[in-house]
């Protein structure tokens, strides 16, 4: 066995991903050292190619985020699959039913939580757009649509609970099935980063800046890109969700003013606990136990 | 290739982060010379070459690792974050296989870019998910082989890649150019 022969092998075995995108490139790098052995010859064609830890690190990472994005799009698909079958719920419930508050609020923290956490992976699966990147953002990613998998079917749940009714079974299931497809897409790049990088630091990428460098993009190098620390936007978004929750309050028929109150400041509640609980999970924020090395921005 | 923004980042006591509008900069650029080294020092392949400590690299999101003690020269941390830039420069002329890429760059380049020459399918799966490059199976001096050609937007990336070079250089050489 030639020593091209013995760093296939041990490319073969140091590779995490599976099936055509490994035997690709085997085939490719066999082809390589093939020609670079006839001009330099074997060894000297092994030492340029370089060690076999770094190729197939960045090998599998290639894969990993590009299997991350594409989980996304499935995770978006879900999303708005159980977010139909919700809807199917809502207005199949019985004319005089009304929702028990807790069951309420229930729905409306978990729908937004999932469209919050989904957009975020969106937001951040058009940043990593032909960026190089490290297994902990295809970690975060995964996290991201998991969160919003997640969350949309417990919104799915909560609609159920908190306005029962009659629907075609088919309605109702069709969400949580593309869900259930989407989290396992999800699971299985999330599984693949592991085996890529064991420890899998936790990654913090602000979701302003990913958002303006996803707008750089598209308007040019000129537009400037912000990066802005994580309590001010909290700040902002707790105003907003606040604002938007109180004027919702008012628009509604039944609506008062101590009740539209009342919804904003649970509106507000929420975002913050949401953030301070979610927030190192989707990479927002550090959590208060990690230390400065264990975290990457 | 996306531009890196060098934006400074929050640190843990809470300094305000601060915009900056960003110079015409690739991802992972590097304004790093070569640390002066002693002789039979230096990393393989890696031409040495005598200079001042390097200068910052302002980067977000991607350490570059800086190899302690090692002769930085042109080569691996200089060409990181240019990699993309020179495979699509040298698809411009013709479409290639992994090997004839290599032999093109090092060929342009005089043989000061050495790269591991396996980065190269890493970073050309990177330009193929960026739909920057396609690729496909063919026939190529007698044997079945991936051969890589530029898409239009590739192309289009390829001419602003060189665009964002000649500001880059231009900057640095404002910079560097009284020390030589």
């Amino acid at each position: 066995m030639t020593a091209a022969d013995e760093y296939l092998v041990e490319l073969a075995a140091t590779l995490r991903v599976r099936g055509r995108a490994k035997r690709r490139l085997l085939a490719e790098c066999r082809d390589h050292l093939a020609d670079a052995s006839a001009v330099h010859g074997v060894d000297e064609a092994v030492r340029r190619f370089g060690p076999v830890h770094e190729l197939a690190r960045s090998f599998d990472t290639e894969v990993a985020i590009g299997r991350a994005r594409r989980a996304t799009v499935a995770s978006v698909a879900g999303a708005i699959a159980v977010a139909g079958s919700a809807l199917v719920m809502l207005h199949a419930a019985q004319p005089a039913a009304s929702s028990p508050l807790a069951w309420a609020v229930v729905f409306f923290a978990c729908a937004q939580t999932s469209a919050v956490s989904t957009f975020l992976a969106v937001l951040r699966a058009a940043a990593l757009h032909g960026c190089e990147a490290t297994p902990g953002d295809v970690a975060l990613l995964c996290r991201r649509n998991g969160m919003g998998l997640a969350f949309a079917l417990a919104t799915l749940f909560a609609a159920g609970a908190a306005v029962p009714g009659q629907a075609p079974a088919w309605k109702i299931l069709l969400g949580p099935v593309v869900a259930l497809l989407a989290a396992v897409c999800v699971v299985r790049t999330h599984s693949l980063a592991r085996r890529i990088d064991t420890q899998l630091p936790l990654v913090i990428r602000e979701p302003v800046t990913d958002a303006f460098a996803v707008a750089r993009r598209w308007v040019g190098k000129s537009f400037p890109v912000w990066s802005v620390r994580s309590g001010v936007v909290l700040a902002v978004t707790v105003v907003v969700a606040a604002a938007a929750a109180f004027g919702w309050g008012l628009v509604d028929d039944q609506g008062t003013l101590p009740s539209s109150l009342a919804a904003a400041a649970i509106e507000a509640a929420l975002t913050v606990v949401g953030f301070m609980v979610l927030g190192p999970v989707l990479g927002l924020r550090a959590a208060r136990h990690t230390y400065d090395d264990s975290v990457t921005t | 290739m996306s531009a890196a923004p060098t934006t400074k980042r929050p640190t843990r006591s809470g300094s305000f982060a601060s915009c900056q509008r960003l110079p015409n900069l690739p991802i992972g650029v590097a304004a790093c010379a070569a640390r002066r080294v002693g002789p039979g020092q230096g990393e393989r392949g890696a031409s040495t070459t005598g200079a001042g400590p390097s200068l910052c690299s302002v980067t977000v999101g991607l350490k570059i690792p800086r190899l302690p003690g090692y002769c930085v020269g042109v080569n691996t941390d200089f060409l990181r974050g240019h990699l993309e830039g020179l495979l699509l420069a040298v698809l411009v002329d013709e479409p290639g296989h992994g090997y004839a890429l290599c032999q093109r760059l090092a060929a342009r380049s005089g043989g000061e870019l050495a790269v591991p020459e396996g980065s190269l399918y890493p970073a050309l799966q990177r330009l193929e998910r960026s739909g920057l490059v396609k690729s496909s199976w063919a026939h190529a001096d007698g044997r079945r082989r991936r051969v890589y050609s530029l898409s239009a937007a590739g192309r289009r990336k390829a001419a602003a890649a060189a665009q964002d070079w000649k500001a880059f250089s231009a900057a640095i050489d404002a910079v560097l150019g009284g020390l030589a």
